[in-house]
């Protein structure tokens, strides 16, 4: 390393304090202070200055930890489960869920993915109607297409989507992305 | 959370009652800062550093906190570090305490500018660059006023 300004030096002597140098340059740094008074009349001022450094009073750091965990314990309350969470209409400052998604994008997604798996089941037991008979077939048409938009959960692999929190949405993400 | 209260919050305290002087008042925003960074940490946007960020918030708490005009008690650093000092180091002699307490003081009485930049560069080794963010000037001046200051500081010592 080149030899450093006493500019540069002067500029760089609190970082000593900090572990903010790398090697070479700490070396670097020491051997100009060796060589230079001026230079090593200014650290021997930042050395007195850091050593005067106050901390803080320790009994506050309790109190303001204890205070943080209250509030963490808050936050993580008012994320629970319920509709409220599902359709992401809790507090404004509570819009993303885990991996970075807003709420409701995450909720949609997995309604659209539980109508396209109920589809599927609905196809496919539309495809045994047939094969028992027209009129069958007939009568399912009119009567299943409204239910699984509505559903209660009474639809054949359709899970209850109230009450689920983030964590299981993801979950049966993944289940039905297969 | 206990790591970032630790690693942390001394730096947020001594800015505090630097700007406050006032060893109540600066636990209060001390207090409101970390509380406001962790509701806001989803808007961290790793710009700066961590403690410029949280730092940026204390000062802004503080200088609310001027606004409405609340202080009591007057305080400095040098009772910053007889608070702290409540159970002093074996090896802390006497003589080290008052030699402290005495940079502390002169420390204080540098203009705000240069009282600040000598702070946040050796108590916090923030950079010249997060030291211009913080106190919303450029980097170049917060190089000028933390050499001006301890200039200063070594005439007062003389």
């Amino acid at each position: 390393m080149t030899d450093l300004t006493c500019e540069r030096v002067r500029d760089l002597l609190p970082d000593r304090y900090h572990g903010e140098l790398a090697t070479p340059l700490q070396l670097a740094l020491e051997t100009h202070l060796q060589g230079c008074p001026s230079c090593s009349e200014e650290a021997e001022l930042v050395d007195r200055v850091w050593k005067a450094r106050p901390g803080a009073p320790e009994h506050l750091e309790e109190a303001l930890l204890v205070r943080l965990r209250q509030e963490a314990g808050a936050v993580t309350g008012r994320r629970g489960g319920g509709w409220r969470a599902l359709f992401g209409m809790g507090r404004p400052d509570e819009a993303r869920g885990r991996f970075g998604a807003p709420s409701w994008a995450l909720s949609a997604a997995a309604l659209l993915l539980v109508a396209v798996g109920t589809r599927v089941v609905w196809e496919q037991w539309r495809g045994e109607g047939v094969a028992s008979g027209g009129e069958d077939l007939l009568e399912a048409e009119s009567v299943a297409p409204e239910a699984w938009l509505w559903d209660s959960g009474v639809v054949a692999g359709g899970p209850i989507l109230e009450g689920l929190s983030e964590e299981d949405l993801e979950t049966l993400l993944r289940e039905l992305g297969g | 959370m206990e790591l970032l209260v630790a690693r942390h919050y001394s730096s947020v305290f001594r800015l505090a009652l630097r700007m406050l002087r006032n060893e109540d008042a600066a636990s209060d925003v001390v207090q409101e800062s970390f509380l406001k960074a962790l509701r806001a940490l989803d808007g961290f946007r790793e710009e700066s550093s961590f403690r410029t960020w949280l730092l940026a918030i204390a000062a802004n708490e503080a200088r609310g906190l001027l606004r409405r005009g609340g202080r009591t008690r007057e305080a400095g650093l040098e009772d910053a570090r007889e608070l702290a000092d409540g159970n002093p180091l074996p090896d802390e002699t006497l003589a080290v305490r008052q030699e402290a307490k005495k940079i502390l003081k002169l420390v204080a009485s540098l203009p705000e500018k240069q009282r600040e930049a000598v702070s946040l560069r050796i108590f916090e080794g923030l950079s010249f660059r997060e030291i211009g963010r913080l106190l919303g000037s450029s980097e170049g001046a917060a190089r000028v006023n933390y050499h001006h200051g301890l200039k200063r500081l070594r005439e007062m010592l003389q």
